[in-house]
């Protein structure tokens, strides 16, 4: 699963959100480092839905604009917590590797 | 910003048709939001962006090349995740064209040959027949019911663990449509009296026929030698004329019999011919003059006339009989008539017939 995609399994995990609203919230989720674009969100949805993970849960018009609303099923709940168990490994994985690292080790190469 | 929403339809073009059909208002409502204000077109990231997922999209939903070949090529159906590609390429417009591109690989040594020699006068004669031919085909099938019969070819759930919609479309019933008896058999009648006609005269009058001529010890050749003994030809036209009319007689009284006692069909809808088929008949009416015509005035050695003028006369009487009964009985189909000609059973009483519509479509009705 790629960056993408968990951090919008995250933001629908908080609550059904539509297209404009999921990008709104991984924005912010990410610090304004991961701004979606519309091709890059849409790509993303249609394999959560085709995944089964998601589903359109809605539809309102606002202003004009048809917003669809997305929401996460149990099994795209499943995914993401099977997704969040693996990267706490590796990430306590990488910790310990660190840890066990000797600081004061010579750089290989040099005198 | 109607120029911004231009904008945004012109790039969501990258997706495919039935994609967009769903998704549209719904991407350019977040592009619309996701644009800074005042702004007339999408930027380029952002047009970018909308290319690549176009493009993705379009290459999921496409099968492998093998699947693709076996589909295009021999009509194989292809694994179920790609029930709404076929949908959209049997559906979609130019499926014509492309249903016949696939075919294109039976004329490849036939092309070949042709590319060859040069394209010899003859070669490319015979071509325009068979295009004209083809096209004559074409002209008599009902578009619509073409493309109904692929869909349920390809599209059709097979297995009870296949899905029962492809991408919000469900299968219905509907009436099965058949084509009147008088229209169909009039047609048939036009068709057989021409071939009559212009095939027994072509060969009364052929200059030339095939002879097979001794080359040496368990050698023969076929060749053209001039026209000697008229009565050769004369002779079996007369008899397929007499074999004609007593077929009709019996022809006929089938009809008399069976036709009287047809059943009530429930589930059918009468339709009349396919709109272009009298452009069609046309069409075959020049290629079997032509064919005749270049028998006598030997062009062509005699060959196709001393087959085709007997099968046409002995079919003849019986589709005027049938004809007849065609416009006796009211309310038959051209299928029950011809059924009871040929076999001599009785009519069956049609089943539905089925059709892919939309979801939204049917909850409307």
């Amino acid at each position: 699963m790629s960056e993408q995609a968990y951090l919008v399994l995250l933001a629908l995990a908080e609550e059904p959100r539509h297209g404009y609203g999921i990008v709104q919230a991984v924005t912010a989720m990410s610090d304004d480092r991961v701004r979606l674009g519309a091709g890059t969100l849409y790509g993303i949805l249609d394999r959560l839905v085709e995944a089964g993970y998601t589903e359109a849960s809605g539809e309102v018009v606002v202003d004009g604009r048809l917003r669809r609303y997305y929401r996460l099923n149990p099994d795209g709940m499943a995914a993401l917590a099977a997704e969040t168990a693996r990267l706490t490994d590796l990430a306590s994985l990488a910790r310990r590797v660190l840890a066990a690292r000797p600081s004061s080790r010579p750089a290989l190469g040099s005198a | 910003m109607r120029g911004l929403e231009r904008s945004a339809a012109f790039w969501l073009r990258a997706y495919p048709p039935a994609w967009r059909e769903e998704r549209a208002d719904e991407v350019t409502a977040v592009l619309l939001d996701l644009a800074p204000d005042g702004a007339r077109r999408l930027d380029a990231r952002t047009a970018l962006n909308l290319l690549r997922g176009g493009v993705a999209t379009r290459w999921r939903q496409t099968p492998p090349v093998h699947v693709y070949l076996a589909y295009r090529m021999f009509d194989v159906r292809v694994p179920v995740q790609y029930r709404e590609w076929v949908r959209q390429d049997i559906t979609g417009p130019g499926h014509l064209r492309r249903n016949l591109s696939g075919r294109l690989w039976l004329f490849v040594f036939t092309m070949y040959n042709g590319i060859a020699a040069g394209f010899p006068a003859a070669t490319v004669l015979w071509w325009t027949a068979m295009a004209v031919a083809l096209t004559a085909c074409l002209l008599l099938v009902r578009p619509e019911v073409a493309v109904r019969r692929r869909l349920q070819r390809h599209v059709r759930r097979r297995a009870r663990d296949e899905p029962r919609d492809v991408g919000g479309y469900v299968w219905v019933r509907r009436p099965r449509e058949r084509v009147m008896a008088e229209p169909g058999a009039r047609v048939l009648v036009v068709l057989l009296a021409v071939g009559a006609v212009a095939w027994s005269v072509a060969a009364v009058l052929a200059p030339t026929r095939l002879s097979a001529v001794s080359c040496g010890p368990a050698c023969s050749e076929l060749v053209a030698v001039p026209r000697d003994a008229q009565l050769l030809v004369t002779a079996p036209l007369a008899a397929a004329a007499a074999v004609g009319l007593a077929v009709a007689v019996a022809v006929a009284r089938r009809c008399r019999r069976l036709l009287a006692a047809a059943p009530a069909q429930p589930a059918r809808r009468l339709v009349g011919l396919a709109p272009h088929a009298g452009i069609a008949v046309a069409l075959w009416t020049v290629v079997i003059v032509a064919a005749a015509l270049a028998e006598v005035t030997g062009e062509w050695v005699l060959s196709l006339s001393a087959l085709a003028g007997p099968v046409c006369l002995v079919l003849l009487p019986s589709a005027l009989a049938v004809w007849w009964h065609a416009r006796t009985w009211g309310g038959l189909a051209l299928v029950d008539l011809c059924r009871v000609a040929w076999t001599g059973r009785p009519v069956t009483v049609d089943e539905l017939d089925t059709d892919l519509v939309r979801a939204v479509a049917l909850e409307a009705r």
